[in-house]
């Protein structure tokens, strides 16, 4: 796998409300290589918002991030200050957001908005910010680069504006691009395009992805690695294929269950019973007890420890192996 | 383009319409304006001739045809008081109070952005709380008492201007501007506190918005943050508010003019609604209504201009 | 249908909102056990009691003077000319000698009983208006509300003044001039609320049960807007009180020798140069009123609707 660009360990993320402490993440660590595609799977409201909102250090004022430590590039981003901060942020390490239609300023061109991202990072005179504008918004897929510079974004599809804020997150060809949940408010044939675009991109500029999805279909098609997320907690990761292929935990299986495909076609779509529980109330030390079937006492009474299944597959849930084989 | 010259029509059926309604009310509600006017001790010859000079013997669309007529050609009539035409009294007189509102509207707009946008920032508890205060009591004093209190203390005990001492600009600027800060204060005080606290509820909202997660993403300073990105976003949703906040000014200014004795149209309303001078008060709420007109006008390009959203073809 | 469509949208987008804002206020209840020093401010009852404190002080002080003044309020007394405040005239005496703190507790009985009664005519008037006007839609609902929008693009002393010249002023003529003013934004606040709950399940129930449009009006739909009319009451309140002793300034409102917060501020400015105190008790008390009103106002709003 070579070096890591990101290394995640024992991460949580604190929320303070109506004078409570909640962990909205819990001890999380993972890691993205260079130049690799990492997927979080999980249903919303398991934190994996959170995660790349703090990574990001954009999280609001009454969430925090409280243990661990985030290495990204050989810095501790819990230790960087203000201003080394926005030197990462933008330059080294970018983000897309859920919501299209309002991520971008109302007000501004979208050339502006795209080549803001120069204008904050290191010296660029006027000419260079508008070529290497006009670059991010081709290798983003929009047709007509030079027109689409002098737009306002309402002018622009849902696509369209995903694919500016893609542009604004590999003009300054980061380290790392981080996208969360980029698809879900499109529709099915823009969504394959935005796919394609963010694969092509990592092939072409070597820039590691770190995408965030409820939909284990999108992470199957161009994330290597994926790491399933439950209530702040990870609870099984490995290769995708690995993941897809012999998943383990009762809710990996769930979320795959879930997935529509062409050969289930008319049949009713599987999905796991019950939701996601609100991070304010309490929950069993393995938090996904209470919707799983297959949960005995123990799942009630002691968290589940880190087993390996294989190489990089690892599971954290009191399931017996070989009983689960003679089922 | 387009959208202007509909405005523009729309703006002029209004003006139509309020100036029926205004002829009308002057000339229908109150009877017979000729005796209401020279009061119960007036001769029947008296009155006669009052009625043959006001027109009011002739059929009603004819004295409106004839007044609007004269009104477009700047002929408003003659003032009864006064007895010359109501065009002459309002030499002078219009420009004054322009100025009046014109430096209210100034410090309303330079004072009341910036302390929005500041207090914005603080949202403990007790600065909180104590903002909310000050702008109720700004709110709350009336301004011709505020006007009487800046009078007291800045005129009669710091000398800072001579109370009752209007200057025309023509004579000496520098004294008039020193003389009128006075009055814009009294009526900018509360109308600041109008819009100081909708500034502050635009940037507290437009700053909790997705853009700004994506600014901040792309690793902007805070001050970059507020000027470039968000204090824009939160103007515009406050411009439709400045047809308000200028109708309050008028308001204010009517009564303020009084109290420091500036000769401007409001100080001439008053005189004219105590005296029942109908032909200038007609006049003058023609005028107002123009200005107020205008200014709404102005709003709606102003959005225009800065919204793009709204910006028909270009 | 199209119209339909048109007038129900709005309705349903608000109704959401004043479900949010219930979540909100529930939610907020709950911080305020953890926090009980901070949520007084937030669920508005501070403000609430403050506003009450200061208005019923007021009030008392007005009703007292039905009874009792410390001095007499008309009677002149030229032994104690223009005296600064002390034991025996807590606000000073005028130019005539008349003690300046009577005859402020008489001006608030009257200043207060302009006031209400505007506000209160007013607000019949008005929620007839609204009520018609956002059950039925239509035209009437159109021109009617062309009108109150024109009305209120205007100047709002301006209004009162067109309306006092017109009207051959004699004792109450202040009061229709003021109606006038307070009657559009009244009028909007019910038609919104009408409009909202005119095809809420329960008001639609009870049309099927046969109900008649009048009953329907003010059985059902009007008792649900009473909050949020309720506080634009009070604010319209504290704008009458401000009116009233505007044109009373102007000597256009109560008419003398009655005192009158406005009249009594006209003849503090006249003295100003040797009794600069005169101005003080009157335009304390209208200070005072307002900011009162605006406190209760501004509690409502925040207890009742978030």
């Amino acid at each position: 796998m070579g070096e890591n660009i990101l290394e995640v360990k024992h991460m949580t993320v604190t929320l303070y409300e109506n004078g409570g402490e909640y962990k909205v993440v819990n001890r999380i660590s993972f890691t993205v290589g260079k130049g690799e595609i990492v997927g979080i799977v999980g249903e919303s409201g398991c934190g994996k918002s959170m995660t790349a909102l703090a990574l990001q250090d954009l999280l609001k004022n009454h969430i925090k991030v409280t243990e661990g430590s985030m290495m990204f590039d050989g810095k501790d981003l819990r230790k960087v200050s203000a201003a080394e901060r926005r030197e990462i942020n933008g330059n080294d390490m970018t983000m897309i957001f859920q919501e299209p239609m309002t991520s971008l300023n109302p007000l501004h061109r979208v050339g502006r908005q795209v080549g803001e991202v120069l204008l904050l990072h290191g010296k660029h005179s006027r000419e260079e910010i508008e070529q290497r504008t006009l670059e991010a918004l081709e290798m983003a897929g929009l047709p007509d680069p030079k027109k689409t510079m002098q737009m306002y974004p309402h002018e622009l599809s849902g696509g369209m504006r995903q694919r500016v804020m893609i542009a604004m997150g590999i003009i300054a060809r980061p380290k790392l691009l981080i996208a969360d949940e980029p698809t879900t408010a499109l529709d099915v044939t823009t969504q394959a395009h935005v796919l394609e675009l963010l694969q092509q991109i990592n092939r072409q500029t070597g820039t590691a992805v770190l995408l965030i999805s409820h939909d284990l279909g999108v992470i199957n098609r161009i994330c290597s690695r994926v790491l399933v997320m439950y209530a702040g907690k990870i609870v099984e990761q490995g290769r995708t294929e690995d993941i897809l292929r012999n998943p383990v935990h009762p809710y990996t299986k769930g979320l795959i269950a879930s997935i529509p495909t062409r050969r289930m076609k008319g049949a009713p779509l599987a999905s796991i019973p019950g939701r996601v529980p609100p991070v304010t109330e309490e929950k069993p030390p393995c938090p996904f007890a209470s919707r799983c079937d297959k949960a005995d006492k123990r799942c009630f009474t002691e968290y589940p420890g880190r087993k390996t299944i294989s190489d990089e597959h690892i599971l954290w849930c009191h399931i017996d192996e070989t009983k689960k084989k003679t089922v | 383009m387009r959208y202007f010259v509909k405005k523009l029509g729309i703006m002029l059926i209004t003006l139509f319409v309020i100036s029926i309604v205004t002829f009308w009310l002057f000339h229908i509600v109150p009877g017979d304006p000729a005796a209401m006017m020279l009061g119960t001790s007036a001769s029947q010859e008296q009155l006669d001739d009052l009625r043959e000079e006001l027109g009011l013997d002739r059929p009603l669309i004819e004295q409106y045809t004839e007044w609007i007529t004269g009104a477009v050609h700047g002929d408003f009539g003659k003032s009864i008081m006064y007895r010359k035409p109501v065009a002459n009294l309002l030499k002078g007189k219009l420009s004054v109070s322009l100025a009046l509102g014109a430096i209210a509207l100034a410090l309303v707009i330079l004072i009341g952005i910036p302390l929005g946008v500041f207090t914005a920032g603080r949202k403990h508890a007790i600065s909180e709380q104590l903002l909310n205060f000050v702008n109720i009591l700004g709110i709350s004093i009336p301004g011709f008492f505020l006007s009487i209190l800046l009078i007291w203390v800045f005129g009669l005990i710091l000398h800072w201007f001579t109370p009752g001492r209007f200057v025309t600009f023509a004579r000496n600027p520098v004294k008039f501007l020193q003389f009128m800060i006075w009055p814009a204060i009294a009526i900018a005080i509360p109308q600041t506190c109008v819009l100081s606290k909708y500034i502050r509820t635009a940037v507290i909202e437009e700053v909790r918005s997705d853009y700004v997660r994506t600014a901040r993403s792309k690793g902007s300073t805070k001050f970059r943050i507020m000027y470039v990105h968000v204090l824009k976003n939160a103007i515009i949703s406050v411009v439709p508010l400045i047809g308000m906040i200028v109708s309050g000014i008028f308001s204010g200014s009517i009564v303020i003019e009084q109290v420091f004795g500036i000769p401007g149209i409001g100080r001439l309303l008053i005189a004219s609604v105590t005296s029942r001078d109908y032909p200038t008060v007609q006049t003058l709420v023609m005028y107002i209504a123009i200005l107020i007109l205008v200014v709404n006008f102005i709003v709606d390009i102003l959005i225009q201009i800065l919204d793009p959203r709204i910006r028909i073809s270009r | 249908m199209a119209n339909i469509l048109n007038t129900s949208l709005p309705g349903e987008t608000m109704r959401k909102k004043v479900q949010n804002a219930a979540e909100k206020a529930r939610s907020e209840k709950k911080g305020q056990k953890a926090k009980a020093s901070e949520s007084v401010w937030v669920t508005g009852e501070a403000e609430l009691k403050i506003g009450f404190v200061i208005v019923g002080i007021i009030v008392a002080l007005g009703l007292l003077s039905i009874f009792y003044t410390p001095y007499d309020v008309y009677e002149m007394n030229t032994s104690v000319r223009s005296q600064a405040p002390s034991l025996a005239h807590f606000f000073g005496t005028d130019n005539f000698g008349r003690d300046i703190f009577s005859r402020a507790m008489v001006g608030a009985r009257f200043t207060l009983l302009v006031s209400a009664t505007t506000v209160f005519l007013a607000t019949v008037i008005s929620i007839v208006l609204g009520l018609v006007c956002g059950y039925a839609g239509g035209m009437l609902d159109e021109f009617v509300m062309r009108v109150v929008d024109a009305i209120n693009s205007f100047p709002s002393i301006l209004i009162a003044l067109v309306m006092v010249s017109i009207l051959n002023y004699g004792k109450l003529t202040i009061i229709p001039a003021l109606v006038i003013m307070f009657i559009p934004s009244f009028t909007r606040i019910v038609r919104t609320g009408t409009l909202q709950y005119k095809n809420a399940d329960f008001v639609l129930s009870n049309k099927v049960f046969g109900d008649s449009d009048v009953r329907i009006l003010f059985v059902h739909i009007l008792p649900n807007i009473y909050p949020l009319l309720l506080s634009s009451i009070v604010i319209g309140l504290s704008n009458a009180i401000l009116a009233e002793s505007s044109m009373s300034y102007l000597g256009l409102g109560i008419q003398p020798p009655i005192p009158s917060w406005g009249r009594m501020l006209k003849e503090a400015q006249d003295i100003i140069f040797s009794t600069p105190w005169a101005a003080l008790a009157p335009g304390a008390m209208i200070v005072l009123t307002i900011v009162g009103l605006n406190c209760i106002g501004e509690g409502i709003r925040k207890k009742y609707l978030s």
